[in-house]
C-alpha cells in the first residue's frame, strides 16, 4: 500500500519541478514586459512589449537602470503620455533622455524615483511635471509600486532587492499569462512604450464623453478619497516635505530640476473650483515657490524654475465638441493634454516662454498672477457656461 | 512567515520535515519533539522575536498551574486566578488600546497612550490554555510531559489562527511512537489537504481581494452603492472571505497531517446551511465549540429557562465577535448573528416550516448582511453599504435593459433607477468577471468540500459520519491523475503569490 503513496509524491515532485521550471525559462525567453532586454518591432520602430504597460512601475525602474540616462522627465499620467520622444532630438539633442513618469506617480514615488535615478545613473537634469493631485496625501503609492526594487531606500541607503521583481517576472501567474498572451500574438497593443519610456502617441482625441468619463474619477476619487490634504500617508510627513527632499537632493548631487505644472484643460481647474479646492490650488503654488526659494538661499545657489502652464490660456480653453466630428487639438480629456501641446512645453522651457505660456513663478509676481488666473476663470465660466454647468452638477452627485 | 510564502513553503517547511524525520528515525522521540516546537517558536517569533517571551511565559504558567491543579491542590481559587490572569493579559493586549479609545469618545476624554501592539495569535494560545486549566481542574486530563504540553500549545500549523484545538484531541497523538517514523501516506495526504487549501488561498480569495478591497473603499468613502453593487460587493467579502479562513484551516490541516497530526474539522460548507444555527456548526466549529463548552454552557445554556437562554445566546455571540476583534464592527457582527439565533430559536418553536431552498436563500443572506460590519472599517461605510443593500441608494441596471422595459423607463428612473451598468460605480462587467463569478458560486455551493474529497483517508478528527455526504461522487485517491492535478494546483497556486498578502484572520 505504502508504494502507491511513495510513487504520489515522486510523480508530484517531479511534475511540479518541470512545471516551475518550463514556466520560469518560457516567460525569460519570451520577457513579456521587456525587463531582460527583450524588445518588439511595431510601426517600424523597436519598441517595449504590449505588456510593458501593465507593470510600467517595474518596467520603468529597471528601464532607467538599463538605459541610464543623463536627463529624466517625471510625473504622472500627463507627463508620461503628453510628450513624444520627438522632443529629444528638438530639444535636448546632446542628452540621453528617459521618461520615468507613469500614471498616478504620486510626489512621494517621483522622489523616490528620482532617488532610484540618481544611484543608478549619472544625472544632469530633471523634468518634473507637477500636478495638484498628486500632492493629495491620502494617496498611498500605486499598487505597482515596490519600494524593494529601488535602488536605494528613502534616506538614501542602498538597499535594492530584486527577489520580488525576480518572482513576478519568472514565477508567476502574471507573467506565464502574458508570456502566452505575447506568444499567440493575443496581447493587445493598447500603450506602446519606446526602450527610453516614451509612449509613441498620446491619449488620443478629446470630446465631452471622454472628458465627462475623466472628470467623475477625478470627483468621486481622485481629490475627495478621503478629504484633500498634504499630509502624507505615513502622517509623518507632508507631501511638501518629498516636494522639498527633491530640491535638497538635486542640490547635493549638483542635478538641475525644472518643475512644471502641467496645463490640464480649463475644466479640470473648474473642477477643483467647485469641490471647493481653489484656495487649496493656490496654496500648493505658493508652497512649492516659497520652499524653491527657502532651498536656494540655504544652498545659496539660483533656485530652481516652476514653470506654471495651468493658466486659462487658448490652449487650456480650446471648445470641447458634444460630438466626436470635430477633433480637439491639444486635448484628450480635463486631465490629459496632446503631444502636440507637449511640444510647445518642452519648447517654452528650453527655449523660453512664448506667448506667457508657463510663466515662471517669482515671489513679487505670485500675488499678480494668482489673480490672473481667478479672473481667467471669471472670463472661461462666462463664455462656456454649458462647461461650468456640466461641472457643476458633476460635483453635485457628489455634494 | 505566511504559509502562502515562497519562504515557507520552499525554505521552512523542506527544513522542518526533513529534521524532524532524520532525527525521529534514530528513535531520538525527545529530540524531535524538541526540534519541532524550536522551529514552531522560531515561525512564531519570524514576526517580531519580542513576542516570543509572551507565549513561553503563558506556557509556562499554565503548566505550573495545570500541574499543580492535577496533582496537589483541587482548588478553585486557584483555577480562577489561573483564568483571571490569562485573561487580563489578552484583555491588555488585545482590547485595552479600544477601551482607551472608546473611553475617549463616550467620555468626551482625551487620554492617549502608547499603541499596545497585539501579539500574534494570543487569541487562540489563551484559549487553548484556559479550556486545559479547566479540564485539568475537572479531572478530565492524563498528565503530560512539558515537551508534549509546549508542542500542544506552539505547533506550527495550528499556532496562528487555529483550528483552536483541544488538549484531548492533541496531546495523545503527540504521545504515539509511530509519529516519528516517516510515513508516505501521512505525507502525500497531507500534501493534497495543504494545496487545496493553498489553492483557495492564493487563487480564489485573492483573486477576489480586488474587487472587494476597491468596492469597500468606494462605500467608506462616501459613494453611495447602488443596490447591486451592494449586494455584489458583500457576496464577494463572503466568498473572499470564507475561501480564505478555509483555504487557511485546509492548509494547516494539511501541513500538521505531513508531521502524522490529525487536526479538528474547522469548516463544513457552511454557506451551504439551511438555517443559523447549522452555520454555527459549520463555520469556525473549532471556535464554536470553545464558545459553546467554555462561555455558553457555564452561563448556564439552555438548562435556566427560555429567557434565560436567549440571552445567554446573545452574550456569547457578542463576545465572540469581540473575541475577533477589539472592534465596535465585531461587536454589532457578533450581536446580529446573536439575534439572527434568537430568531431562529423562536420561530423553531413556532413550528413553522420553511422550503428548504427559502431558508437557505434567508440564511445566506443574512450572513452576507452580517459581514458587512466584518469588513467594514468605519461604521459610516457599514450603513452606506447597508443602506445599498436595501435599495436605499437606488438602483442601477444594465444599459441594454431598456430595450425590455416597454415604456416603464421612464417610470422608472423617476424612482431612483438609472441605465448606466449595473455596477458602474466599481467598474464595467467584463466576462471574465462573469465566469469567476460563476466558479465561486459553484465551488461554494455545488462542489464537497476538502474533508469530503478526501473522506476515504480521515482528513480531520472527527469521524466521517459528520462530514460525509452520501451523494457524492468526486473522492481523492491516491492516483495518477489526483496527483498531476494537485501538482498543477500546487504550481498554479505558488504562481499567484507574485504579491503575498496578509491572511485575513490574522488580526484576529
Amino acid at each position: 500500500m505504502n508504494h502507491i503513496f511513495v510513487a504520489y509524491s515522486r510523480r508530484f515532485f517531479i511534475i511540479s519541478t518541470l512545471l516551475f521550471g518550463l514556466s520560469a525559462v518560457f516567460c525569460y525567453v519570451v520577457d513579456p514586459f521587456s525587463v531582460y532586454g527583450r524588445v518588439y518591432f511595431k510601426v517600424g520602430k523597436v519598441v517595449n512589449s504590449p505588456a510593458f504597460s501593465s507593470q510600467i512601475q517595474m518596467g520603468k525602474a529597471i528601464g532607467i537602470k538599463q538605459y541610464k540616462p543623463d536627463t529624466l522627465i517625471l510625473g504622472s499620467s500627463r507627463t508620461d503620455s503628453g510628450f513624444s520622444a520627438k522632443i529629444t532630438q528638438e530639444f535636448l539633442p546632446d542628452n540621453k533622455v528617459y521618461n520615468g513618469a507613469y500614471p498616478g506617480m504620486t510626489i512621494y514615488e517621483v522622489l523616490r524615483y528620482f532617488q532610484h535615478a540618481n544611484a543608478s545613473t549619472s544625472l544632469k537634469q530633471v523634468f518634473i511635471g507637477l500636478d495638484f493631485f498628486q500632492f493629495h496625501g491620502s494617496h498611498r503609492p500605486n499598487k505597482g509600486f515596490s519600494e524593494e526594487r529601488l535602488a536605494v531606500d528613502f534616506n538614501n541607503t542602498p538597499s535594492e532587492n530584486n527577489l520580488n521583481d525576480l518572482q513576478s517576472t519568472l514565477f508567476s501567474g502574471g507573467a506565464l499569462f502574458y508570456s502566452i498572451k505575447a506568444l499567440t500574438g493575443l496581447n493587445k497593443w493598447k500603450k506602446v512604450y519606446l526602450p527610453n519610456g516614451f509612449k509613441t502617441k498620446g491619449y488620443g482625441e478629446g470630446w465631452i464623453d471622454t472628458f465627462s468619463n475623466s472628470e467623475e474619477k477625478y470627483v468621486h476619487r481622485v481629490y475627495t478619497t478621503p478629504n484633500f490634504t498634504f499630509v502624507s500617508f505615513d502622517k509623518k510627513f507632508t507631501t511638501f516635505d518629498y516636494f522639498r527632499k527633491i530640491i535638497q537632493l538635486a542640490y547635493d548631487q549638483g542635478i538641475v530640476v525644472n518643475f512644471f505644472i502641467s496645463p490640464s484643460h480649463a475644466r479640470q481647474w473648474e473642477l477643483i473650483k467647485q469641490l471647493g479646492l481653489w484656495n487649496k490650488w493656490e496654496h500648493w503654488k505658493r508652497e512649492m515657490l516659497a520652499i524653491t526659494e527657502q532651498e536656494s538661499r540655504a544652498y545659496q545657489k539660483s533656485p530652481f524654475l516652476i514653470y506654471d502652464f495651468s493658466t486659462y490660456n487658448k490652449y487650456s480653453t480650446e471648445a470641447v465638441p458634444r460630438a466626436t466630428d470635430t477633433p480637439m487639438t491639444w486635448y484628450a480629456d480635463s486631465s490629459h493634454y496632446s503631444q502636440a501641446l507637449g511640444d510647445i512645453i518642452f519648447n517654452n522651457m528650453i527655449n523660453g516662454v512664448e506667448n506667457n505660456f508657463g510663466q515662471i513663478l517669482k515671489t513679487e509676481t505670485v500675488g499678480a498672477h494668482i489673480k490672473a488666473i481667478r479672473q481667467g476663470r471669471e472670463q472661461y465660466i462666462l463664455e462656456h457656461p454649458q462647461d461650468a454647468a456640466d461641472i457643476k452638477s458633476l460635483v453635485a452627485t457628489r455634494l | 512567515m505566511l504559509f502562502n510564502s515562497y519562504i515557507f513553503i520552499f525554505v521552512f517547511l523542506p527544513i522542518v520535515l526533513v529534521g524532524f524525520y532524520a532525527i525521529g528515525a534514530k528513535s531520538h522521540h525527545r529530540i524531535a519533539s524538541s526540534w519541532l516546537v524550536a522551529a514552531s517558536l522560531f515561525f512564531y517569533g519570524w514576526w517580531n522575536p519580542a513576542y516570543l517571551s509572551i507565549i513561553i511565559i503563558s506556557m509556562l504558567f499554565n503548566y505550573a498551574v495545570g500541574t499543580a491543579l492535577s496533582e496537589k491542590i483541587k482548588s478553585k481559587t486557584l483555577l480562577i486566578v489561573a483564568i483571571a490572569i490569562n485573561l487580563l493579559a489578552l484583555v491588555y493586549y488585545k482590547y485595552f488600546n479600544f477601551f482607551i479609545d472608546s473611553l475617549n469618545v463616550l467620555a468626551d476624554t482625551d487620554i492617549h497612550l502608547e499603541k499596545i501592539v497585539l501579539p500574534l495569535a494570543i487569541s487562540f494560545f489563551t484559549f487553548q490554555q484556559i479550556a486545559y486549566l479547566i479540564d485539568t481542574y475537572r479531572g478530565e486530563t492524563r498528565e503530560y510531559n512539558f515537551l508534549s504540553y509546549c508542542l500542544f500549545v506552539t505547533f506550527f500549523p495550528q499556532l496562528i489562527a487555529g483550528p483552536i484545538v483541544h488538549h484531548r484531541e492533541m496531546l495523545p497523538q503527540f504521545a504515539k511512537n509511530s509519529l516519528y517514523k516517516l510515513n508516505y501516506r501521512h505525507l502525500v495526504i497531507g500534501l493534497s489537504i495543504f494545496t487545496l487549501g493553498f489553492f483557495k488561498k492564493a487563487v480564489l480569495a485573492d483573486g477576489t481581494s480586488e474587487y472587494v478591497g476597491l468596492s469597500f473603499s468606494l462605500a467608506e468613502s462616501g459613494v453611495p452603492l447602488t443596490f447591486f453593487a451592494a449586494w455584489a460587493s458583500s457576496l464577494c467579502y463572503a466568498f473572499q472571505l470564507y475561501f480564505d479562513f478555509s483555504g487557511y484551516s485546509d492548509m494547516a490541516i494539511g501541513l500538521a497531517r505531513m508531521f502524522g497530526i490529525v487536526l479538528p474539522m474547522n469548516f463544513n460548507s457552511p454557506y451551504k446551511a439551511k438555517n443559523i444555527t447549522i452555520f454555527w456548526r459549520r463555520w469556525h466549529m473549532t471556535l464554536s465549540r470553545f464558545l459553546r463548552d467554555y462561555l455558553y454552557i457555564p452561563l448556564g445554556g439552555n438548562r435556566k429557562g427560555k429567557v434565560r437562554q436567549l440571552i445567554n445566546l446573545m452574550l456569547t455571540m457578542v463576545l465572540g465577535g469581540l473575541w475577533h476583534g477589539a472592534g465596535w464592527n465585531f461587536a454589532i457582527w457578533g450581536g446580529l448573528h446573536g439575534s439572527f439565533l434568537i430568531i431562529h430559536n423562536i420561530w423553531q418553536k413556532l413550528g413553522i416550516k420553511l422550503p428548504k431552498l427559502i431558508s437557505w436563500w434567508l440564511t445566506i443572506s443574512a450572513v452576507i448582511f452580517a459581514w458587512v460590519p466584518f469588513r467594514a472599517s468605519s461604521l459610516e461605510g457599514t450603513l452606506n453599504l447597508w443602506q445599498g443593500m436595501l435599495g436605499m441608494n437606488g438602483f442601477l441596471l444594465p444599459k441594454w435593459t431598456t430595450h425590455f422595459m416597454f415604456g416603464l423607463d421612464s417610470w422608472l428612473v423617476a424612482h431612483h433607477v438609472a441605465f448606466a451598468g449595473i455596477l458602474q460605480q466599481v467598474g464595467s462587467v467584463k466576462l471574465m468577471d462573469v465566469l469567476w463569478f460563476v466558479l465561486l458560486f459553484i465551488l461554494t455551493f455545488l462542489m464537497p468540500n476538502t474533508q469530503q474529497l478526501m473522506q476515504r483517508y480521515r482528513p480531520v478528527f472527527e469521524s466521517r459520519d459528520q462530514y460525509k455526504n452520501t451523494r457524492q461522487i468526486l473522492y481523492w485517491q491516491p492516483t495518477l491523475l489526483w496527483s498531476v492535478f494537485i501538482a498543477f494546483s500546487f504550481v498554479y497556486s505558488t504562481l499567484s503569490l507574485t504579491r503575498i498578502s496578509e491572511f485575513l484572520y490574522f488580526q484576529f
